[in-house]
């Protein structure tokens, strides 16, 4: 079992939501039945990253390449979407999360969008948790986005094109308004960023998960997490001295032949560990 | 066990009261079931209080107004893992202190101080908690809750007709003369069937395979919780722990088993779910 130590969360976790048709085809199911045993796992997540206490949680649900898929499967995934935000909306609501989307809403059809958009408006106060979905989503759409967005103050003369900066432009992504990902999960086992988050990942760890994402489980978010919470970010700066090996010595030193020491030593090696 | 008088007065009680909570839990906004749970495990820690500290009105209030803190940290920060390890340090250690300001009789003292640092937790974490399965289980949250009191109260109820009809040897005779082992084996069948009623009927979520082995696990913590209680009872001398339901004896008589039943269902939604 793994268990998660609570002081030191990634505040904003992002999800890439691979393996749903591989899924279903190991099974000999169409792909639909993938995306809706899929559709039971985001509620698994959403449920143990609240109770987790994280921040933010961003999960890359439909990308702004995924409208060329088959036509049939486009909409069996907007149908399972607006089950999902009809099926949810009293968890979200009662649990203080505040619904958020980003991506290119406007080529979502109407089904989506009625309940959407509601849901959004009565969530916005809340902030225990913020849950973004990435819908018809692409970061170098954003980034082009955020860009013309610039583009267009500097030709109305209310900013100078130096003031093109990179805090500037991080200003003007949806997507970062939670903050940059600490930590970005790809189950499904590929390796690949597939233009999700690209300006926020900057300096976010990546988490390559095998299992599929019907199958992940909250058992695999705390371990994902877990693996990020032992590896040191360093933002680009120098890190810490590497542990020097001490040439052995053949008599045992008073300090490490203390029992009292030696279990002192082994307490405060591991982590706290709570899991709430 | 009750007379029979009592019996009816008991339905009578239920017929009012259970319309009541499941209309504030299918109707009412998420936090309002709360609202009744809140002043129901104040009145249950005042009666477990009035029954470790006789006649002391004072440490009483202390006991009831602890619990009254942890119970609203918990509903607002159970997810924050630093408020939940704080009031479990501070609760415990700081509780018995209190002993010190009021002495009392010697003999007793320990006891006292040790009632002091679990009684504020005894009733109002799980009876808080039980909100907090309404909250956090969404759209089954009302279900849940149901489920975890039939498998306290119908455990009960079981209980209560196996060992009125069937009952023979004797369960527990030092703690509580009266439950047999017949009526244990009832109360769990009395559990048993509130998870097919939840998996078949009002909570199809849940599958057979999960509903089953809980209902066994969470009703027979249950019946423990209830000796549990009678023993604290029959320790300090008191029949029924208080008045305040007609036919039910007082708060905490009612709410022994379920105590044991909500931290169940909870953690089982926390870890196995």
């Amino acid at each position: 079992m793994v268990l998660v130590e609570a002081r030191n969360l990634p505040s904003h976790v992002g999800i890439i939501m691979d393996g749903n048709g591989r899924w279903a085809q190991l099974r000999g199911q169409p792909r639909v039945a993938g995306h809706k045993e899929g559709a039971q796992a985001v509620r698994r997540i959403v449920r143990a990253a609240r109770r987790l206490g994280l921040k933010a949680l961003t999960l890359y649900a439909f990308s702004e390449q995924n409208w060329a898929r088959p036509e049939e499967e486009v909409d069996a995934l907007m149908v399972l979407l607006r089950e999902f935000l009809l099926s949810e909306r009293d968890e979200i609501l009662d649990n203080g999360i505040r619904l958020n989307a980003i991506g290119n809403l406007g080529r979502l059809p109407s089904l989506v969008r009625a309940v959407l958009d509601p849901l959004r408006a009565e969530s916005e106060d809340s902030d225990r948790m913020t849950l973004t979905l990435a819908l018809s989503y692409g970061g170098r759409e954003e980034i082009a986005a955020a860009a013309r967005e610039l583009a267009e103050e500097v030709r109305d003369g209310r900013i100078d094109p130096d003031d093109v900066t990179t805090e500037r432009l991080r200003s003007r992504m949806p997507s970062l308004a939670v903050g940059d990902p600490d930590l970005v999960i790809r189950t499904g086992g590929e390796r690949r960023i597939s233009n999700f988050l690209l300006y926020g990942l900057a300096y976010a760890e990546l988490h390559f998960a095998d299992v599929l994402w019907p199958d992940f489980g909250a058992a695999d978010l705390y371990e994902a997490i877990a693996s990020y919470q032992v590896r040191e970010r360093r933002f680009g700066h120098v890190g810490k001295p590497a542990p020097v090996a001490l040439p052995h010595v053949p008599v045992a030193s008073p300090v490490v032949a203390s029992p009292i020491a030696s279990a002192l030593a082994a307490s405060s090696a591991p982590i706290t560990r709570i899991a709430i | 066990m009750a007379a029979p008088s009592n019996l009816a007065l008991r339905l009578a009680t239920a017929v009012v009261c259970v319309p009541l909570i499941l209309l504030l839990l299918y109707r009412g906004p998420a936090w309002g079931f709360y609202l009744l749970v809140f002043p129901a495990a104040m009145i249950g820690t005042w009666e477990l209080f009035a029954m470790t500290h006789p006649g002391d009105r004072v440490s009483q209030g202390i006991g009831v107004a602890i619990a009254a803190a942890l119970s609203i940290a918990l509903w607002f920060g159970v997810h924050d893992a630093r408020t939940v390890v704080t009031v479990l340090v501070v609760v415990p250690l700081l509780g018995p202190l209190v002993t010190l300001a009021r002495l009392g009789s010697i003999e007793s003292a320990g006891f006292r101080a040790f009632a002091m640092g679990m009684g504020p937790l005894f009733i109002a974490v799980p009876m808080t908690l039980l909100a907090l399965l309404r909250v956090e289980m969404g759209a089954d949250g009302p279900s849940y809750v149901v489920m975890t009191m039939m498998f306290a109260w119908w455990g009960d109820t079981g209980g209560y007709f196996a060992g009125r009809y069937l009952g023979k040897k004797k369960l527990y005779e030092a703690v509580s003369p009266k439950k047999t082992v017949e009526g244990a084996v009832g109360g769990l069948a009395g559990s048993v069937l509130g998870a097919l009623c939840a998996h078949f009927w009002y909570l199809p979520s849940i599958s057979l395979a999960h509903a089953v082995p809980l209902s066994i696990v969470a009703g027979a913590f249950g019946q423990a919780g209830d000796l549990g209680e009678s023993l604290i009872k029959r320790s300090t001398g008191v029949k029924d722990s208080g008045q305040i339901v007609p036919g039910h004896g007082g708060i905490l008589d009612r709410v022994d088993a379920l105590l044991l039943t909500s931290a169940v269902v909870f953690l089982y939604t926390l870890w196995i779910r």
